[in-house]
C-alpha cells in the first residue's frame, strides 16, 4: 500500500511544531517498504498511527492510501481496512485480560480465518510464548502480552502493519526474535511497515528511518 | 453472522451481564406481559359475552312499560298503553317503529316427561314479538299450523334461577346453557274446551328480554284456538329506535312517566363499567411492561458503558457496531420470546381456570389464542424495535 502525506499536522501540535520529516512535508511511503519513525515522547508518534489507523482525525492536510484520501473512509470501510488491509500493535496492547493468550488471538484470527491453529502455535513459539498459552492476558507481564499483541497483528491479511513502540518492553533477544516473524509474515504479505520508536531499532538494513 | 460469531466474542460479552438486572427485568415483564395478556383474554370474553345476546336479536329496541302505581293497585286499575298513546310514541322521530307484546290467555303447563330426566311441572305464560326482532339466522324461530314443536326462548334469569335457587334445594344438578337446550319439554295447553301436549325445546337464552318468548305466529294462532275471552289490552310495548343510545329517548319515557324494563340498560351501564376497569388492567399491563423494556434497556446501556474499553477494542480490531451489538441484541430477543410465551402460558391457564369457575354462571366459548398470539407478536416486534435502536446507538456512543 502506497501512503503520501500532504502537509499533514496534528491539530494539538500545530504551534509546537519542529523540524519534521513527515508532519507539514510532502512525502510517499513505497508500497513494501520498511520504514521507522524515530522520535521523543510527545512529538506525535502514536498521533500518526492513530491518524493512520482511522482512530483519529484531527490533523489538518491529507493523508492517501493508493491516492485515496482516508478522510473519505466511511466507519464502515475502516472496519473492512482493519480487517484485511492495515493491522495494527498498539502502544497499550489493548489485549483483552480476561481471555487467554490462545483466545486474543483467536478473536482476530476468527474474522478472517488467516491462520490455522497450528500455525498461530509456530508464531507462539517464535516468540517463546507456548508456555503462556492458556494464561489469561492479565496475568503475563508487559514484554509477555506485548508479544500477544504481535503475534495476534499477524494473524490477518494485511497491506500496511502499524507498530506502535512494538518492543519497548522487550530484551534484544526477543525483540530480534519478535521482528523475526513480523519481517517473515511481512516479506509474505508484501506489506508496508511503518514502525515508531523512541530511539532507532536496528534491526534490518533496508529500514527508512524518518524523525518527526 | 451468528454463526460466525465465535466463542471468544460471547465470553467477553457474556461475563459483563448483570444477573440481577436481567432477573428484576424478566419477573417485571412477565407480570407486566401477564397482566396485559390477561386483561385481553378477559376483555374477548366480555365481549362475546356481550354480543351474544345481540346474535339474538336483529334490532336496536327498549321495552317500554308503564309504572305501576300504589293508587292503581288499591282502584284495581291496570298499567295499559292506550291505543293513541301508541299512535303518538310512534310519532316520535328516534323511534323507528313501535310493536305490542303479546300475551298469552290460556293456561300453559310446562313438564318433563323423560324417565332420565328429573320430573319438573311448572305453570308459564307466554309473549311473543313480531319475528322482525329475532335473528332468523342464529335461531330457528319459525312455527307454522300443524307443527307440534314449539320453539322458546327464556330470559336468562330463569337459568339462574334454577340453578343458583331451585336446583341445589331439590337435589337436581346444575345445567349450563347448552345442556339446557338439548332438554326435550312437553307444553299442555288448556282452554276453550281443549287440551293439547306440544313438544318443545328452549332454543335461546336472552339477558335483554325479561320473558319467556315464543314465536309470534304460534301465539297469535293458540290465542284464537284457547283463548275464552280475547283481552287485547297492552301492557308492554317492543320498540325499535334508530340509536338507543340517543338521550332524547329516556328523556321522552321519563317525561311521560314510563318505565324502561329492559337488561340492555344495565347491560350497558355493566359494559361500560367493565370495558373501563379492562382497559385499566390492561393499561397497567402496558405499563408495567414498558417499564420493564426500560429496565432492561436501562441494564443493556449500563453493561455497554461499563464494558466501553472491551467494546472499542472490539471495534479496532475490525468488528462492525452492527457485529458488536448483535450478542446484546440476541439477548435481548431470546429472553424476550421466553417471557412472552411463558407469560401467555401462565395466562392462558389462569384465564382457563377462571372460565371453569365461571363455566355454571354463564357460558363463554374459549376466546382462542389468536387475539393474545397476535399481541404477544405485536408487544414483540415493538420490544425488539425499541431495544435493537437503543443498543445499536449505545454501541456507537460506547466505542467513538
Amino acid at each position: 500500500m502506497n501512503i503520501s502525506f500532504c502537509n499533514v499536522v496534528p491539530m494539538p501540535m500545530k504551534e509546537v511544531l519542529g523540524n519534521s520529516h513527515i508532519w507539514q512535508q510532502n512525502i510517499q511511503i513505497q508500497a513494501g517498504s520498511c520504514n521507522q519513525i524515530v522520535a521523543p515522547s510527545g512529538t506525535g508518534k502514536t498521533s500518526l498511527i492513530h491518524f493512520l489507523y482511522g482512530i483519529r482525525s484531527d490533523f489538518e492536510g491529507v493523508i492517501e492510501f493508493d491516492s485515496t484520501s482516508i478522510q473519505s473512509f466511511s466507519v464502515k470501510q475502516w472496519s473492512q481496512y482493519r480487517t484485511q488491509k492495515i493491522s495494527i500493535v498498539f502502544q497499550g496492547l489493548r489485549l483483552f485480560a480476561e481471555l487467554d493468550v490462545m483466545e486474543n488471538i483467536q478473536i482476530k484470527n476468527k474474522r478472517t480465518n488467516y491462520k490455522t491453529v497450528s500455525q498461530i502455535h509456530q508464531l507462539l513459539d517464535a516468540v517463546g510464548m507456548m508456555p503462556h498459552i492458556h494464561k489469561k492476558a492479565g496475568i503475563l507481564s508487559y514484554g509477555q502480552q506485548q508479544r500477544v499483541a504481535i503475534v495476534r497483528a499477524l494473524c490477518q491479511p494485511f497491506e500496511l502493519l502499524l507498530l506502535d513502540e512494538p518492543f519497548s518492553h522487550l530484551d534484544n533477544m526477543n525483540a530480534q526474535a519478535a521482528f523475526e516473524c513480523i519481517y517473515n509474515e511481512v516479506q509474505l504479505q508484501q506489506a508496508t511497515i511503518v514502525l515508531t520508536a523512541l530511539q532507532l531499532v536496528s534491526l534490518n538494513s533496508s529500514m527508512h528511518v524518518y524523525s518527526l | 453472522m451468528f454463526i460466525r460469531y465465535n466463542k471468544e466474542i460471547w465470553k467477553l460479552l457474556r461475563s459483563s451481564l448483570s444477573i440481577p438486572q436481567i432477573v428484576a427485568f424478566s419477573l417485571s415483564a412477565c407480570i407486566g406481559l401477564f397482566v396485559l395478556f390477561f386483561a385481553v383474554f378477559c376483555f374477548i370474553d366480555f365481549t362475546k359475552y356481550i354480543k351474544k345476546d345481540t346474535v339474538l336479536f336483529a334490532k336496536e329496541f327498549i321495552i317500554v312499560s308503564k309504572k305501576v302505581s300504589a293508587l292503581q293497585t288499591l282502584t284495581q286499575k291496570k298499567a295499559h298503553f292506550t291505543q293513541r298513546e301508541i299512535q303518538e310514541i310512534q310519532k316520535q322521530e328516534f323511534f323507528t317503529q313501535v310493536n305490542v307484546f303479546e300475551t298469552s290467555q290460556f293456561q300453559i303447563q310446562l313438564f318433563t316427561d323423560s324417565d332420565k330426566l328429573p320430573a319438573i311441572k311448572t305453570d308459564l305464560f307466554f309473549e311473543a314479538v313480531p319475528n322482525q326482532y329475532l335473528n332468523a339466522d342464529f335461531i330457528d324461530w319459525h312455527w307454522k299450523e300443524g307443527q307440534t314443536f314449539i320453539p322458546i326462548i327464556f330470559p336468562q334469569n330463569f337459568l339462574s334461577l334454577y340453578n343458583y335457587g331451585f336446583a341445589p334445594g331439590q337435589g337436581l344438578p346444575q345445567l349450563s346453557e347448552s345442556v339446557f337446550t338439548k332438554i326435550p319439554l312437553k307444553i299442555k295447553i288448556a282452554g276453550n274446551g281443549l287440551q293439547h301436549i306440544y313438544d318443545a325445546r328452549v332454543v335461546g337464552f336472552s339477558q335483554r328480554i325479561n320473558t319467556i318468548l315464543v314465536p309470534q305466529h304460534f301465539l297469535q294462532w293458540a290465542n284464537k284456538t284457547y283463548a275464552e275471552k280475547h283481552d287485547a289490552q297492552v301492557s308492554r310495548l317492543i320498540i325499535e329506535c334508530k340509536n338507543i343510545a340517543n338521550p332524547k329517548i329516556f328523556e321522552y319515557i321519563s317525561h311521560k312517566n314510563f318505565q324502561i324494563n329492559d337488561e340492555s340498560l344495565v347491560n350497558s351501564k355493566l359494559a361500560f363499567y367493565l370495558t373501563l376497569t379492562l382497559s385499566i388492567v390492561g393499561g397497567i399491563g402496558i405499563l408495567i411492561t414498558l417499564l420493564a423494556i426500560w429496565l432492561l434497556l436501562f441494564s443493556f446501556q449500563f453493561i455497554i458503558e461499563k464494558n466501553k474499553y472491551t467494546l472499542q477494542n472490539l471495534f479496532y480490531l475490525g468488528y462492525t457496531y452492527s457485529e458488536i451489538s448483535k450478542p446484546y441484541r440476541i439477548f435481548s430477543m431470546v429472553l424476550t420470546v421466553v417471557l412472552l410465551l411463558l407469560s401467555l402460558f401462565v395466562s392462558n391457564i389462569m384465564h382457563n381456570y377462571v372460565i371453569q369457575k365461571l363455566q355454571i354462571l354463564i357460558e363463554i366459548p374459549h376466546p382462542g389464542i389468536l387475539v393474545p398470539l397476535i399481541t404477544a407478536i405485536v408487544s414483540f416486534v415493538m420490544i425488539q424495535i425499541i431495544h435493537t435502536v437503543a443498543i445499536q446507538k449505545a454501541v456507537k456512543r460506547a466505542v467513538q
